[in-house]
């Protein structure tokens, strides 16, 4: 009996720490910028989840693409009916890891330059992603920002000609997301 | 000459409305009925229980929902309500329009409807252009 009540004790100490070690959000903000000489077209989404593992690095990503908000209604369709397909992919996802987290002083305010790595998925494709970003520290809650550049041939993202001169063929996508101590 | 000053007339009013279709901005939900209705537990539900086809019969629609309000926060000067589920940490995320004045007055607990367009689920079940009924 008196072993039960020790591992139980165990196993929920080890649960806190490991509790304690994990930041998440649900608004998370995904900004993406396709320029082009005709036209610029942003499209927002803040409602992306996230959780961030301060021990291990390990960084989640997700965001539903019809949650993307377009100042068009033209552009929102095309968006979803055309590119990304969003009624057969209706998610975009990036699963990766912050090189050398331990260099992040998540104690200490500060801004903390990071590398990122890992697989972001798109419209069915995975791809490898490489890029730079910065962890924010502020108050003990870290704020992550990242950007990075996809070409939209990589995802199988087909534009078509009489629209070539509007939509670039590389689109900037722009990620921040301010995470909270998640709570078990 | 006649018949090519009707062309110039119908060419002028086709590139006007050509614009105008062009550069119309999103519709707000508030103009438009919703395809169905059903309450916010229901809906969670259907999404834990089966993603795809539960994105196959909501994603895109106009859903009227009723549930009761469990928390209200202000992101980017947006209103997000949530709306209880039978899971204690996810719920059903609604995205309140900017020009919704109903949600001024909305307080945890209240019972409320709220129309708009199901992106699907991440975590929890997210609506967007949301407007309470």
């Amino acid at each position: 009996m008196k072993n039960i009540v020790v591992v139980v004790c165990l196993l929920l100490a080890a649960a806190t720490v490991n509790a304690q070690d994990k930041f998440f959000t649900r608004s998370g903000k995904v900004t993406f910028f396709s320029k082009s000489d005709m036209e610029n077209i942003e499209a927002v989404n803040t409602k992306g989840t996230s959780v961030l593992d301060t021990k291990t690095g390990q960084l989640e990503f997700a965001v539903l693409l019809k949650a993307f908000e377009f100042e068009k209604e033209l552009m929102m369709e095309h968006f979803n009916e055309n590119y990304v397909e969003s009624d057969k992919y209706p998610k975009s996802t990036f699963k990766g890891t912050v090189d050398d987290i331990s260099a992040v002083n998540f104690q200490k305010d500060g801004v903390y330059p990071i590398k990122l790595k890992g697989q972001f998925t798109l419209h069915g494709v995975t791809k490898e992603v490489l890029t730079d970003g910065t962890i924010e520290v502020k108050g003990g809650k870290p704020t992550g920002k990242a950007s990075f550049t996809i070409l939209l041939a990589d995802y199988n993202i087909v534009v078509p000609n009489v629209v070539k001169d509007n939509i670039s063929k590389s689109v900037k996508i722009d990620i921040i997301a301010a995470y909270e101590k998640m709570s078990l | 000459m006649k018949y090519v000053k009707i062309l110039l007339v119908i060419a002028c009013l086709g590139s006007i409305t050509g614009f105008y279709l062009y550069n119309k901005p999103v519709k707000s939900t508030a103009a438009k009925s919703a395809d169905l209705g059903i309450r916010s537990e229901d809906l969670f539900n259907e999404f834990a229980k089966d993603e795809n086809k539960a994105n196959a019969k909501y994603l895109d629609k106009i859903i009227s929902i009723s549930g009761v309000v469990t928390n209200i926060a202000v992101e980017d000067g947006l209103n997000i309500v949530t709306l209880k589920t039978a899971s204690d940490m996810f719920g059903v995320i609604c995205k309140i329009e900017a020009d919704d004045v109903k949600v001024k007055t909305l307080k945890t607990g209240d019972e409320i409807k709220i129309k708009g367009v199901c992106t699907g689920m991440l975590m929890d079940v997210v609506m967007v252009r949301c407007v309470i009924e």
